[in-house]
């Protein structure tokens, strides 16, 4: 394996992780916050990947920059179907058992792909990305493309963002304090319904954006949804659901293993990343970050 | 009027409602209609829509009006299975028109046999349909998973390509779809040296790593296996790392990859298919009913609508000369008798029920055609499938076992 072999799988690996990682952060966000594991995170996602790859006829004659444009409307709208999920179903089960819930998000993913179905159709979509991010850049004696850069740029952006807003804001300080004891933050006059409302949007959001960013690098078509589940799922829980840097270190742990598993152990590859999780849960339930409940 | 009055002249009124309708005849279609590969079923029922249209329009079937009964299997055999059982039982269907994935296929198999109502497959392709599930009402119009990477094999060996990486979903047809290529290339003289063999989970919606593999491996070909929205995926993420300039490749579904992807479609790529209309010039039927279908949904055909018209148009060519709908004897009308269609003549053999089907095979072209906005296959080759089927032998010993 030469050197620029490594770089390559490296860099794969990465790409790969970018777009783990920025799936599993709402659902970890979403789970840390609410306590509910959210299903349909992959039909917002779906929504988000759709929304860039159709055509808007007025954004359109924009021409290059209309791209830009949906990338940047793709996670706001995805962000209010999320808040009407959140005020309409979700608020109603929070009192209710973790099951309700879940069968409530599973209802969610099935009437999502039919609503899609129903307004973009079967075929499969494509959209290239804009010329300026559409190049490669050589790396040893390989080529990398430009646009998975740009992936691995909005990830890293996106969690230290995260981050940020998680630790140094307000806000975040009252997400925090709902995960941690809702009651007493009610008491301190915070309306716990609207951080509640909040947290499920930023959820949707980040799932739009991550289908918004994958878009040109997928056929986007229905199945989308499913297909980017479970994989999330387990970085979110290898990484220890609730916790943002768990994910960033569960996508680039999972993202870079299979890069290298692909070639050293081709029959194995797809496995490895479930004995991963698997190896990892036995000796370390909560997670690679969590916190053991 | 008394009510038992009500009741005679009610009864009467739907007795020669019912009579009215006497002379329709129902064919029935299991499809994809939903989910990933939507898109397959829903377009195949245009094209059966259309040839039934057409049979009406000339005068019907035997005199009688033909009717399609449609519905969707979802691509899961247990939902086929109720559907289909239900065109059988309910609406009398005289013969199935499956267009669905091969799981399903099965699924209508058993019963196609089981009821005893001719099934007629251009869709799914897996072997087993002409082998191990076969039964006598069991027919396949379409190039086979063993005839396919056959074809390929035969159209690559001038260019002695020997050094391959192979990319096939991990089900059972990704592994068989490999294991035929292979030994088709030995078939036509070459002797492959395989330098890598993946098989990602379908619904991979990061290829980043298989194609870092590729790269390395430097392959002289890259016999991919992926279709649907997988290989759409795959082949926009391949042009960022720059495969198509490393090395060949090539893929099925070439219809589906022009269409979607138009100007992004990688020059020089192999592509194949069964019937993309742009390649079949010299059937005009094909190109009538291509623009036929353009017209009303907006878009060009895949394959699918192409498939579908001819595989009733095999079906109503046995009825007439069988001059009967009962399934036995047009069964046996079907086998060994060249039908002219849309895309030439058809013929299916007696042993397995496979047709003679061609394979279609050629590059991605460097420009984009203005007709239809997205570019053509130049270097065209046609691969007879009379010349790459399972032999007789061998399709009968997989059907006694």
């Amino acid at each position: 394996m030469s050197l620029g072999d490594v770089a390559s799988y490296l860099l794969s690996g990465l790409a790969s992780a970018a777009i783990l990682f920025l799936v599993a952060a709402g659902i970890t966000l979403v789970f840390g916050g609410l306590r509910i594991v959210n299903v349909a995170h992959g039909s917002l996602y779906m929504y988000g990947a759709f929304i860039v790859a159709s055509p808007f006829l007025a954004l359109d004659a924009l021409g290059a920059g209309a791209f830009w444009l949906k990338l940047a409307l793709a996670p706001v709208l995805v962000g209010l179907i999320g808040a009407a999920v959140e005020i309409v179903v979700l608020r109603r089960l929070y009192h209710r058992e973790h099951l309700a819930q879940l069968l409530a998000t599973f209802a969610l993913f099935y009437i999502f792909a039919d609503l899609a179905q129903q307004i973009w159709g079967t075929a499969y979509r494509s959209v290239g990305a804009p010329a300026v991010l559409s190049g490669q850049v050589a790396l040893f004696d390989r080529v990398f493309p430009v646009y998975s850069l740009f992936v691995v740029a909005v990830a890293v952006v996106t969690g230290l963002g995260l981050f940020a807003l998680l630790r140094f804001t307000m806000l975040g300080w009252k997400v925090r304090a709902a995960v941690e004891d809702p009651e007493l933050l009610s008491v301190t006059g915070t309306d716990v319904n609207a951080v509640s409302t909040l947290i499920f949007v930023l959820g949707a959001v980040l799932a739009g954006l991550a289908g918004a960013v994958v878009a040109p690098l997928q056929a986007v078509s229905l199945g989308m949804d499913a297909s980017i589940l479970v994989g999330a799922f387990i970085v979110a829980i290898v990484g220890g659901l609730g916790s943002i840097a768990g994910a960033a270190l569960g996508a680039v742990a999972i993202g870079i293993f299979q890069a290298f598993a692909v070639v050293l152990i081709p029959s194995w590859s797809s496995v490895v990343v479930y004995l991963t999780m698997i190896l990892l849960l036995a000796f370390r339930p909560e997670g690679l970050l969590g916190r053991a409940e | 009027m008394s009510s038992l009055t009500r009741a005679l002249v009610i009864a009467a009124a739907l007795s020669a409602a019912g009579a009215a309708h006497a002379d329709t005849i129902k064919i029935g279609a299991p499809l994809v209609m939903s989910g990933p590969f939507g898109s397959v079923g829903k377009s195949a029922l245009e094209g059966l829509q259309m040839a039934v249209d057409d049979i009406n329009a000339a005068g019907g079937l035997l005199g009688s009006q033909i009717e399609v009964v449609a519905a969707d299997d979802a691509g899961k055999p247990a939902t086929a299975n109720t559907v289909t059982k239900a065109m059988i039982l309910n609406d009398g269907v005289k013969a199935l028109f499956p267009g669905s994935n091969s799981a399903a296929a099965v699924a209508v198999e058993a019963l196609a046999g089981q009821y005893e109502v001719p099934a007629l497959y251009y869709s799914a392709a897996d072997i087993s349909i002409t082998t191990t599930n076969f039964n006598k009402y069991a027919f396949q119009l379409s190039a086979s998973t063993y005839m396919d990477p056959r074809a390929i094999a035969r159209y690559l060996a001038k260019n002695d390509f020997t050094k391959v990486f192979t990319l096939t979903p991990d089900y059972n047809f990704g592994h068989s779809y490999v294991t035929n290529f292979l030994a088709g290339m030995k078939e036509a003289g070459l002797t492959p040296n395989v330098v890598g063999e993946q098989y990602p989970a379908i619904g991979t919606t990061d290829f980043s790593s298989y194609i870092s593999a590729i790269v390395a491996a430097e392959p002289e070909f890259v016999f991919v296996g992926l279709f649907g929205g997988d290989l759409m995926t795959f082949i926009r993420q391949a042009k960022g790392y720059g495969l198509f300039e490393k090395t060949h490749v090539g893929a099925p579904n070439a219809t589906d990859v022009l269409e979607t992807l138009k100007g992004d479609a990688p020059a020089g790529m192999y592509l194949w298919a069964r019937a993309p209309f742009f390649s079949m010039d010299r059937y005009p039927e094909v190109q009538k009913l291509a623009a036929r279908y353009h017209d009303k949904i907006g878009a060009w055909p895949p394959e699918w609508p192409i498939l579908a018209y001819t595989a009733v148009q095999i079906w109503a060519d046995a009825v007439r000369r069988a001059g009967t709908f009962d399934a036995g004897p047009v069964a046996e009308a079907l086998v060994d008798h060249a039908t002219d269609t849309i895309r030439g003549p058809v013929a299916i053999r007696d042993c397995d029920h496979q047709a003679d089907a061609q394979t279609y095979i050629g590059r991605i072209a460097a420009t984009v055609d203005e007709r239809y906005g997205f570019p053509l296959l130049e270097d065209l080759s046609v691969i007879d499938g009379g010349d790459v089927r399972m032999a007789c032998d061998e399709a009968v010993s997989l059907q006694r076992k």
